[in-house]
């Protein structure tokens, strides 16, 4: 990813976490070191196509973040949470960033269809092999670690 | 008697965060109506007297944009606000749906404040 996008991608979370969660978003230069303690981990997947340009935003992090993320947006305990909370609140933020993303890189002239977002569970050597890959963009959540990419169709 | 609102998101989350966000304002709420796509909506247009709607727009069966396309043959446009919560920022787009007859586009996640007076203007 180059470094406008990252800072995009910093600027897109960073917003979109404040508003929705009250949760707070920092860059972080180094990969999360590998911690059996933050798996099971979600990974949440959503496409995009335009007439211009297609691609798609992923984002991962700990099964425990995302749970936080869904008592804050709903403001209730985690023992009222939804069976699927963690889930249903990664793919709602990753929802709300991916369409926020591309009217700040691609304008608002431009319509997208977005796809239904996906999540899955990460391993622990998943997680760790994701981490260590360079691709994405690392990020704290209140001391929690995300990893985030933007891929975009050549 | 109070209002009956039906709530169209695929998103547990974002249904309970709108019921939450109408109860907390001083509207008078008396029924609650929830549906995961627009096919879920229609079926409860038929069996209920409703008179909101706030509908998402990217929802897997039946999308939003269809939903409204099906409630403007039934005519049910006029006499039923729908108030699209979306994350849909194209201009087109938005200008698409107010065309097709929506009385108010709200971005998510949308603020409060703001909800509850696009909301009171509309019903009261």
């Amino acid at each position: 990813m180059d470094t406008n996008d990252s800072a995009m991608l910093l600027q897109v979370f960073s917003s979109v976490f404040e508003d929705f969660a009250f949760m707070f978003v920092d860059a972080d230069d180094d990969p999360p070191e590998p911690d059996s303690e933050c798996c099971p981990c979600l990974l949440a997947q959503i496409s995009f196509s335009g007439r211009d340009h297609q691609g798609r935003l992923e984002a991962a992090a700990p099964e425990d973040l995302c749970e936080e993320l869904a008592e804050n947006i709903l403001g209730t305990g985690r023992e009222e949470l939804p069976d699927d909370a963690a889930e249903q609140a990664i793919t709602e933020v990753l929802n709300v960033a991916c369409g926020y993303l591309l009217a700040e890189k691609f304008g608002t002239d431009e319509v997208f269809d977005l796809s239904i977002p996906e999540t899955r569970t990460l391993s622990e050597p998943e997680w760790n092999e994701l981490a260590a890959g360079g691709r994405h963009l690392f990020l704290r959540v209140d001391e929690s670690p995300m990893l985030v990419r933007l891929f975009l169709d050549a | 008697m109070g209002y009956n609102v039906l709530i169209v998101d695929n998103s547990v989350i974002i249904r309970k965060m709108v019921a939450k966000t109408l109860g907390i304002s001083d509207l008078d709420i008396s029924g609650y109506y929830y549906a995961e796509n627009g096919k879920q909506a229609l079926e409860q247009l038929d069996e209920n007297w409703i008179d909101i709607v706030f509908a998402d727009i990217n929802m897997p069966v039946m999308n939003g944009i269809e939903m409204i396309e099906e409630m403007n043959k039934k005519d049910l446009l006029t006499t039923i606000p729908v108030v699209v919560i979306s994350t849909e920022r194209s201009r087109d787009r938005i200008d698409h749906l107010k065309s097709m007859g929506i009385r108010a586009y709200l971005q998510k996640p949308f603020v409060p404040e703001e909800f509850a007076r696009v909301v009171k203007e509309l019903l009261q």
